[in-house]
């Protein structure tokens, strides 16, 4: 095989088997959007969901940086609308960087925007993810 | 489940292509269709409420059934259940604001399909049917009774030999055990109001069949309705779901002022009974050892926004209950549909949810929207 397409391949070989190298192997996971700089790689898993019906999630956080996580911090809003849930989920550290979330209750069919925080305080790392709850 | 609505429209969709035009039309969008899925299917399986160990049981529906009618609950004989809660009525009234003693601040709202409820009451002092049925009896401006006289009506009344037979006799429970085992009763037969499937849902029944035929009599008009409660109406957002309720508390922009003065402060109300109540599924009356409920009253949330809004009702059956709002100020369904058209914004709260706008309906569109509220209560077996 010609030098480059071995060079092209091993290129592609991170994109193609992506999954294979971040921290979580679950096909469900959806990578959050980190709105700061530097911030670890997050991870949601989520079930399905019905409106008005609490709902599960799974965080993972990958590791491999400086941060050191202290605290996390899971809430949701609907951006269109201007409101959050009304009813604060319940946060388990499983270990490894995973957390488990119960009880996240969207109340209204539509586009919610889930938000994460973690610690610690002095530096924490902020990060979103568009889910729509039908 | 999303996936399965997404194969049930496809092959809706393959399937009015194949009909063609001398089916009358489902005017539905593929969006739409989907959407109206989700508002069934209808009834949902009664499954016993576990906080409350006689829900399901006949004998004790029979017993709550009959101290829903029986005026000895009251301090002085003078009312029952019935006196507000008007069976012929859906178990509401025809006056805007309930008639206790004295006039009360809200309207009586309906006693139907209360089993799928996580909160009751217009402003949610209650998690539980139960304990929302021991409120207006205890209340000074209603039934005004107490836990002592209930337990003596128990003990020595017409009664006293069923409640034995299901909770043990009644003179070895403490007052207010006797008063939380007759709320019990009565929400086992609250429990058992339900409606039935409706036009509506035989029209989303065959959506999700693919029977365009059946979908088909659903009228045009009512179909027409539907899409602004899906679209433009904005309605479903808190009209949700198969009970056409999300069960939450929202500003609808009907004022809250009170006429002797004051306000209603509503769900902020509410939630300082709630959460001062013994009766709650976290407490020591919950039958449920695994207190599966009590996520909700101890995680709810208390914002200022709360002032001032109130628990969405369930349209269902929706047509036999006006007048309608927390105070029963709109008369009729129409009034409803033109109040949201033209909601003045300035009753709203000011850092409140952004939801609702006017909608500026036309007169047609009014029509066809109350024609498709219309058809959440045209259930042939009502209370089936």
């Amino acid at each position: 095989m010609p030098a480059n397409r071995v060079a092209t391949a091993l290129c592609l070989l991170p994109i193609l088997g992506g999954q294979v190298f971040a921290c979580v192997t679950d096909p469900d996971a959806q990578r959050m959007t980190a709105e700061t700089d530097g911030a670890p790689d997050v991870y949601v898993i989520a079930g399905m969901s019905a409106v008005s019906q609490p709902t599960d999630l799974e965080i993972v956080v990958c590791p491999g940086t400086a941060k050191e996580v202290s605290g996390l911090v899971v809430d949701a809003w609907m951006p269109s609308h201007q409101h959050g849930m009304n009813y604060d989920p319940e946060i388990e550290a499983l270990g490894e960087g995973r957390y488990s979330v119960t009880n996240m209750v969207y109340h209204m069919p539509g586009l919610w925007q889930l938000t994460i925080t973690l610690g610690p305080d002095a530096e924490r790392a902020y990060y979103t993810l568009d889910m729509r709850i039908q | 489940m999303s996936r399965i609505r997404d194969i049930v429209v496809a092959f809706v969709l393959i399937a009015h292509a194949c009909v063609g035009p001398a089916v009358p039309d489902v005017l539905l969008t593929p969006e739409e269709i989907s959407r109206t899925l989700a508002h069934g299917p209808w009834p949902p399986t009664a499954v016993p409420d576990p906080s409350n160990r006689v829900s399901g049981n006949a004998v004790a529906i029979a017993l709550g059934k009959a101290m829903f009618q029986d005026p000895s609950l009251s301090r002085d004989g003078s009312m029952s259940c019935v006196s507000c809660h008007d069976p012929s009525r859906a178990f509401s009234e025809a006056r805007p604001r309930a008639m206790g003693r004295i006039e009360l601040n809200r309207n009586t709202p309906s006693l139907l399909n209360l089993r799928a409820h996580r909160w009751f009451g217009w402003a949610g002092n209650s998690d539980s049917l139960w304990a929302q049925s021991i409120l207006p009896i205890l209340n000074a401006d209603e039934l005004a009774k107490d836990a002592n006289g209930i337990k003596k009506i128990m003990t020595t009344g017409p009664h006293a030999s069923t409640y034995a037979d299901l909770f043990g006799p009644s003179s070895g429970h403490a007052p207010e055990d006797v008063l939380v085992n007759v709320a019990k009763a009565l929400a086992a037969y609250q429990e058992t109001l339900t409606t039935g499937k409706t036009s509506f849902d035989r029209f989303r029944d065959a959506l999700e069949q693919g029977d365009l035929a059946v979908a088909s009599d659903y009228p045009e008009s009512t179909q027409r309705g539907l899409r602004i409660f899906l679209g433009k109406g904005n309605c479903t957002f808190c009209h949700a779901g198969p009970a056409f309720t999300n069960g939450e508390f929202h500003d609808a922009g009907i004022p809250y002022f009170l006429q002797q003065g004051g306000a209603d402060p509503g769900r902020h109300g509410g939630l300082d009974v709630l959460l001062e109540s013994p009766f709650t599924l976290d407490g020591n009356y919950s039958d449920d050892p695994d207190r599966m409920g009590a996520w909700a009253v101890r995680n709810v949330r208390r914002k200022h926004t709360d002032f001032g809004t109130f628990r969405v009702p369930s349209l269902r059956g929706v047509s036999r209950t006006a007048p309608y709002m927390h105070n029963g100020s709109l008369p009729d369904l129409e009034a409803v549909v033109i109040h949201y058209s033209t909601i003045d914004m300035e009753r709203l709260h000011a850092d409140g949810e952004a939801i609702l706008m006017p909608l500026d309906l036309s007169h047609q569109e009014i029509d066809d929207l109350v024609s498709f509220l219309l058809s959440l209560g045209d259930d042939r077996n009502p209370l089936k």
